[in-house]
C-alpha cells in the first residue's frame, strides 16, 4: 500500500514538473488559435487568422529565412571547426589541451552583451559590421563553445583502440574516419548540431548589435515589434509552427534512429 | 630456415619524454613460431608490440618481416593482425561486419568475403549465423570475434596484447589452450604480450622475458625455467616462482644468511663449488617444488613454519629462514612436523646469482 502511495506521489510530482516546463508552450499553442486582435490567454474564440497572417506577412517570412540560413551556415562552420578542434585535442593529447579547452569555453563566461560590444568594435575595425559574413562569424563565435564541449565529450568516449584495430585491418586514415570514427561520433554530432542551431536561431543580443538593419532575424524582429507595438499574435502563430516543426523533426529523427539501429 | 629469420627486430629504441621505454631491442622470430613477450607492467612489452603493429614509431632501429623492411610502413599496409585486451570490437557493426571489416578494406569480392567470414568464425568455434552486435556477447565470445577478425585477413603476423587478462580464471585457462591450438592449425606466426608467466609457459615456443625496457632472456619455456639467466627471471617464472635467498660467502664451505645466521650446506651447494670467494654477496634461487622438508640431516637450512596454505593436492608452506621468508611446495599428504624444520635444496648445481648484477654465477651443466 505504501509503495503504491509513494508511486502515486512520484507520478504526481513528475506530472507537475512536466506541466511547469511545458506550460509556456501550451499557452503559446492555444493562443495561436485565438481569434482576437491581441495576445490573450485563455483564448475566447478560435480562428486560423494569425497563421494566415504569418504566412503572408513578408517581413516575418524574410526574417525567418534569414534566421534559418544564418543558423545553417554558422552551425555548419561551428560544428565543423569544433569537431576538428575536439578531435585534435582528444587524440593529439597536446600538453596545452586543458588551456585550450578553457579558451574554447571562454565565451560562456561573460554576458552575451559584453561579447557583442567587443565583437562590434572589432568588426567595425574590420569593416564587416552589418554584413552577412560578419553576422555568421559572430554566430560561429557564440555557438562554438557548445559545439566544442559536446564534441570533446564525444571523442573522449571513443576508444582509440577501435581506430588502431581498424588500421591494423588495413583501413587508411580516411577509411578509419569514415567507417569507425564518424559513425561512432554521429550521436554527438547530431546533438552538437541541434544545440548550435538553436543557440544561433534564438540569439537576440549579439545579432541586434552586429546585424544592424540589414539582416533582421526572426527573434530580433519579434523583439523589436514587442517593444514598439506590444505582443503581436502573428509571432505567437509562427512560434506555434516552429514548435510543431520541431516535434515533427524529433519524431522523424527517433523513427530513423531506431530504423538505423534495426539494420 | 637458414639466413635471416622471418621477423627480425634490430636495435629498436623508444623513449617517452626522456624516459627510456625500450633500449636497443633485438629479437628474431622464426616463421610459424608462438613467442611471448613476458614481463611486469611498464617493462616495454606493449610498446614493442605497438611498434611491430606500426601504431608507434620507434626512435631508431629497424624491423624486417619476411625479408621486407617494414620499419616505416604505415599500419594499414603491414597486414599484421592485432587483438587487444579489451577486444576493441566495433560496437556499431554486427559481428559478421566486424570480421569482414579487414576483407572490405582489401576490396575482396562479397561472396568470397562472406565465405572467409564463415571460415574465420568457425575457426574460433563461433556460430557463423551470429548476427548480433558485439555488446550482446560475453567476454569470452567477444574475444573469439576479435581473434576471428584478426585472422580473417590471413595476417603475416598475429599480435596478441594481453588477450586473456579480461577473462575469468576458468575461461582464461581454456582460451589459452585454444589460442595455442588455433596457432598450430593456422601456422600464423604469433607474438603474445603477457604479464602472466604461467600463460607464457603454457602457450609459447619461446619466451622473451623483459624488464626495464630490455630483453633479459629469450629461451624455450623449459630452458627458462631450468636455467634462468638472472635472479629476476628466477623470481618471476614458476608457480609459485623461485624463492630468492640473499646470502654471502663466509668461507669455502659456509654461507651467511640475511640475519647473520651461518648455513653449512652439502658440498655441491657450498661457495667453493660455485667458485664464489669469501665475502661475495649472492642470491640463491630455490624452487618451492624442489625443496625437501625434514627434521634432521646434513646441510639442511633451518627454518620455522609461519603459515600453511592448502591448494588442493599440494600445500604451500611459508617458512621463515635466516631472515627471509620462503615458500615450499609439498604434497598435501606429507606430514608436517614443526614448527622448526630443515629445508634441503636439491643436490645438483645451485641457481646462484651475483647480488649486484643479478646475473647467473655459474652456467648450468
Amino acid at each position: 500500500m505504501t509503495s503504491r502511495f509513494s508511486k502515486g506521489l512520484m507520478l504526481a510530482g513528475v506530472i507537475a514538473i512536466l506541466l511547469f516546463l511545458l506550460a509556456p508552450i501550451l499557452v503559446l499553442i492555444f493562443s495561436a488559435f485565438d481569434g482576437g486582435n491581441v495576445f490573450r490567454f485563455p483564448p475566447r474564440s478560435y480562428s486560423l487568422r494569425w497563421f494566415e497572417e504569418a504566412l503572408t506577412h513578408t517581413e516575418y517570412r524574410s526574417s525567418l529565412w534569414v534566421s534559418t540560413v544564418l543558423g545553417i551556415i554558422s552551425t555548419a562552420i561551428a560544428v565543423g571547426l569544433s569537431s576538428l578542434a575536439a578531435f585534435g585535442l582528444v587524440r593529439g593529447k597536446p600538453s596545452y589541451r586543458l588551456g585550450l579547452e578553457v579558451l574554447l569555453l571562454a565565451p560562456l563566461t561573460l554576458p552575451l552583451v559584453v561579447w557583442a560590444i567587443a565583437l562590434l568594435s572589432i568588426y567595425a575595425q574590420l569593416g564587416i559590421n552589418g554584413t552577412l559574413p560578419g553576422l555568421i562569424l559572430a554566430h560561429v563565435t557564440i555557438t562554438m563553445p557548445f559545439a566544442a564541449r559536446i564534441m570533446i565529450a564525444t571523442f573522449d568516449e571513443i576508444d582509440p583502440r577501435l581506430e588502431a584495430a581498424a588500421k591494423s585491418l588495413g583501413a587508411s586514415p580516411w577509411h578509419v574516419v569514415r567507417r569507425i570514427t564518424l559513425p561512432l561520433a554521429m550521436p554527438g554530432l547530431m546533438s552538437s548540431t541541434a544545440i548550435a542551431f538553436l543557440v544561433s536561431f534564438n540569439d537576440v543580443v549579439v545579432t541586434t548589435l552586429i546585424a544592424g538593419a540589414g539582416w533582421i532575424t526572426f527573434p530580433v524582429r519579434t523583439f523589436s515589434r514587442l517593444r514598439t507595438e506590444g505582443i503581436d499574435p502573428t509571432t505567437i502563430a509562427i512560434a506555434a509552427m516552429i514548435v510543431a516543426f520541431t516535434i515533427v523533426v524529433i519524431v522523424l529523427g527517433q523513427r530513423l534512429f531506431q530504423l538505423s539501429r534495426r539494420f | 630456415m637458414t639466413g635471416s629469420p622471418y621477423l627480425r627486430i634490430r636495435s629498436i629504441k623508444k623513449s617517452y619524454k626522456g624516459a627510456v621505454a625500450l633500449h636497443d631491442i633485438d629479437l628474431d622470430v622464426e616463421q610459424g613460431a608462438f613467442v611471448s613477450l613476458l614481463g611486469p607492467s611498464g617493462c616495454g612489452k606493449s610498446t614493442l608490440l605497438q611498434i611491430l603493429a606500426g601504431l608507434l614509431e620507434a626512435d631508431g632501429g629497424d624491423v624486417q618481416l619476411g625479408g621486407e623492411d617494414i620499419t616505416n610502413l604505415p599500419p594499414w599496409r603491414r597486414n599484421i593482425g592485432l587483438v587487444f585486451q579489451n577486444y576493441a570490437l566495433f560496437p556499431h557493426l554486427s559481428i559478421r561486419q566486424n570480421v569482414r571489416f579487414g576483407l572490405d578494406m582489401l576490396g575482396m569480392d562479397r561472396t568470397e568475403a562472406e565465405k572467409r567470414v564463415d571460415e574465420s568464425l568457425a575457426m574460433v568455434g563461433l556460430d557463423p549465423a551470429l548476427s548480433r552486435k558485439p555488446g550482446e556477447l560475453s567476454g569470452g565470445q567477444q574475444q573469439r570475434v576479435a581473434i576471428a577478425r584478426a585472422i580473417a585477413i590471413r595476417p603475416r603476423l598475429l599480435l596478441l596484447d594481453e588477450p586473456l587478462s579480461n577473462l575469468d580464471a576458468v575461461l582464461r585457462h581454456k582460451v589459452r589452450l585454444e589460442l595455442r591450438e588455433l596457432h598450430d592449425r593456422t601456422g600464423i606466426t604469433t607474438i603474445m604480450v603477457t604479464h602472466d608467466q604461467a600463460e607464457a609457459l603454457a602457450t609459447s615456443d619461446r619466451i622473451a622475458v623483459m624488464n626495464g625496457g630490455r630483453i633479459l632472456q629469450y629461451e624455450a619455456p623449459e630452458a627458462l625455467y631450468r636455467a634462468p639467466a638472472t635472479a629476476f627471471i628466477a623470481g618471476f617464472v614458476g608457480s609459485p616462482p623461485a624463492n630468492l635467498v640473499p646470502l654471502s660467502a663466509l668461507d669455502n664451505n659456509s654461507w651467511t644468511l640475511a640475519n647473520g645466521q651461518v648455513w653449512k650446506p652439502i658440498a655441491s651447494l657450498a661457495p667453493r663449488a660455485a667458485g664464489v670467494r669469501a665475502g661475495a654477496a649472492c642470491i640463491m634461487a630455490l624452487r618451492p617444488e624442489a625443496l625437501a622438508v625434514g627434521v634432521s640431516g646434513e646441510g639442511g637450512l633451518p627454518g620455522r613454519v609461519v603459515a600453511i596454505e592448502f591448494i588442493g593436492g599440494d600445500r604451500l608452506v611459508h617458512v621463515e629462514t635466516g631472515g627471509t621468508q620462503l615458500t615450499v611446495r609439498v604434497s598435501a599428504e606429507q606430514a608436517m612436523a614443526g614448527p622448526d624444520i630443515l629445508l634441503f635444496p636439491p643436490q645438483e648445481t645451485p641457481l646462484l646469482f651475483d647480488a649486484n648484477s643479478g646475473k647467473r654465477l655459474k652456467a648450468d651443466f
